[in-house]
């Protein structure tokens, strides 16, 4: 039986994190998890790495006094998102790990990480062409079939006329 | 909270944690582009649905109409906004999306077909990178149906009106050019929207000759009508809806006999000093050639004259199927009024603000045989001082589908119980008003409005 004043967590690779439980209040994931197989010792967080899992506790950590009500969805729009200093290092940070950051947020399911990480994401998207967002962000590939090789129409040179 | 190696008993959560190496799900997706809110969130939303299968079908719903009137959202700056849009409607083509084909409107706007001067001394050159992003954007939107062409040189504080002219001498051919390489490709347009300053008059022909035959809509602000623009408006024969603002009555007249299936027609002439000739000469033209109107607006910015009863009456006995009627002149009495009782059975927006020989004596008559106005949805009678107060009370009394009235003040305290036990309350002008008619310079903020629309006349 696990001491239920604290959790431990387990990335991908082995790695433990042992924290006070009340740093996970916001997470989803977790307080289910609690409910039902609490007396399990260690959780399992897969595909999220120590450095990401450090991060998002670190997160947890400086947010566990909040007198704010946790978010019941990210998107609520009756809640606009404001910017908060403590959260300045998921600002900084690089695109590829600001995408690993989302993708745990939304494992652990903490929407007010996962909103604040959405947001980082949306303002770096700003002014981008498609090229430079799939280097940011590398979704999934557009399917071949929906590619054209070719320029079927042809270009229409400077005078309007069109040539193959 | 320092991490450590080890390899406890653990339990995989069975809720949210992913298996697949991680790609970032669709309600991630929705959340990151709800967060798009900037200057340019339409260009941006675009630019996310052409990364990837996931992200086009999250994004592309979110665009709605957004492309439709992208042209008058975000190119309020300078090229560079133009040939993004450009770069991104070209991929989205390649990659056979459907974007292009919700693109029907675009605005081309001289200002980013030059580059500004930084200094009096430099001449603003012609930007080929602008002229080949609306080329691409043109012949990659197949359902391009009105082209909105804005004429004002891009202006630096420090020049002077005149020498900022000067400034694009040079650029002038080679913006003519360019409309003329791309009216080829405009195949599918029957609109035209003109936002003009002098100086384009040669070019404007051109591009309305070059759709003439197609041409069914026509807006016009600031638009001099000089002879070759006539002879061009001469060549439309398919219009039907024509709103001209900031152009004389008097250049506006001779081509009326050409527009024969004319349905809407709306001028504001904030120019001229009318004589009363001239005013019924228009309102004459219009009831001889184009019977087919159902919507007509005559504004004008001064306390000239403007057309008299007889003409008004002309035109209403020979266009029967009016809706919509605007007019302010004081030239209008209670003979216009009975034609307009007698002959207009479908009205549904009466609008006469200064009409001052506007008496209704008419209302100690017998009804029309189909009543008053059974359809009126609009009344305004601002500043129309005569009026008697039991035409007001019997038109709101019994025009049961009244929504919006606007009264002289002189009847605002006598009418104004009725209008309140019959259900209206003062608001704020709704946006169809506004969008229908220029503010000044009768210019009024609130009107009567029906709040509760099943109370019905008493």
């Amino acid at each position: 039986m696990s001491d239920p004043a604290n959790i431990t967590l387990v990335t991908m690779d082995g790695t433990t994190f042992t924290v006070p439980s009340a740093y996970l209040h916001r997470s989803k994931l977790v307080q289910d998890w609690l409910r039902s197989e609490g007396d399990k010792q260690a959780m399992e967080v897969k595909h999220v790495t120590p450095f990401v899992l450090q991060g998002v506790l670190n997160f947890c950590e400086i947010h566990a006094e909040d007198t704010s009500e946790p978010l019941a969805d990210p998107a609520d729009p009756t809640k606009p998102f404001e910017a908060d200093p403590r959260d300045d290092a998921f600002r900084g940070m690089p695109d590829d790990q600001l995408l690993q950051f989302t993708m745990a947020a939304d494992i652990l399911q903490i929407p007010e990480l996962v909103r604040l990480t959405a947001q980082e994401m949306a303002s770096r998207i700003d002014g981008k062409s498609p090229d430079q967002i799939r280097a940011m962000f590398n979704p999934d590939d557009l399917a071949e079939e929906d590619v054209d090789s070719d320029n079927e129409m042809g270009e229409v040179g400077e005078e309007g006329a069109i040539s193959k | 909270m320092e991490p450590k190696q080890s390899s406890p008993s653990t339990t995989s959560a069975e809720h949210g944690v992913i298996e697949e190496p991680p790609i970032l799900p669709p309600e991630i997706v929705r959340q990151i582009f709800s967060n798009l809110k900037g200057r340019f969130r339409t260009l941006d939303l675009l630019a996310c649905s052409l990364t990837c299968t996931t992200w086009f079908h999250e994004a592309f719903p979110l665009l709605g109409d957004d492309l439709q009137w992208i042209h008058c959202s975000v190119f309020d700056d300078d090229g560079e906004t133009i040939t993004r849009f450009a770069e991104l409607i070209t991929e989205s083509h390649r990659l056979r999306l459907p974007h292009c084909d919700q693109i029907t409107q675009l605005n081309i706007s001289v200002a980013y077909l030059v580059n500004r001067p930084l200094s009096m001394q430099e001449d603003g050159k012609f930007c080929d990178t602008s002229a080949k992003a609306y080329r691409d954007i043109i012949r990659r939107a197949p359902n391009l149906r009105t082209l909105y062409i804005f004429t004002r040189w891009p202006r630096n504080s420090f020049l002077s009106t005149r020498d900022w002219d000067r400034c694009y001498d040079g650029t002038k051919n080679q913006i003519l050019l360019f409309f003329e390489s791309i009216m080829p490709l405009c195949n599918s347009i029957t609109g035209l929207v003109f936002f003009c300053e002098s100086g384009f008059d040669t070019f404007i022909s051109h591009v309305i000759e070059s759709v003439a035959d197609r041409l069914e809509f026509l807006k016009t602000r600031h638009l001099t009508f000089n002879d070759a623009t006539k002879r061009a408006l001469c060549l439309c024969h398919s219009m039907r809806d024509v709103d001209i603002r900031n152009t004389k009555y008097r250049d506006v007249t001779p081509v009326l006999h050409c527009w024969q299936y004319l349905e809407k027609f709306c001028i504001y002439d904030s120019f001229s000093h009318l004589d009363i000739a001239e005013a019924d000469r228009l309102a004459i033209e219009l009831g001889t050639y184009c019977p087919n109107l159902v919507e007509v607006v005559f504004q004008q910015c001064n306390d000239d004259v403007q057309m008299s009863s007889q003409a008004m009456c002309y035109l209403l006995g020979r266009c029967p199927n009016l809706t919509h009627l605007g007019a302010t002149s004081n030239q209008l009495d209670d003979r216009f009024l009975r034609a307009l009782a007698n002959g207009q059975p479908h009205l549904e927006r009466l609008i006469l603000p200064k009409c001052i020989g506007i008496i209704g004596h008419l209302v100690k008559e017998d009804a029309p045989a189909w009543g008053w106005w059974p359809e009126l949805r609009q009344l305004v009678l601002v500043e129309c001082e005569s009026v008697l107060p039991e035409f007001v009370e019997r038109l709101v009394r019994e025009c049961s589908k009244l929504k919006t009235v606007a009264l002289p003040s002189t009847l605002e305290q006598i009418c104004g119980k009725l209008l309140v036990q019959l259900g209206f309350r003062l608001e704020h002008c709704d946006e169809d008003f506004e969008f229908c008619y220029v503010t000044d310079p009768w210019w009024f903020d609130m009107m009567w409005q029906r709040v509760e629309t099943d109370n019905v006349a008493i």
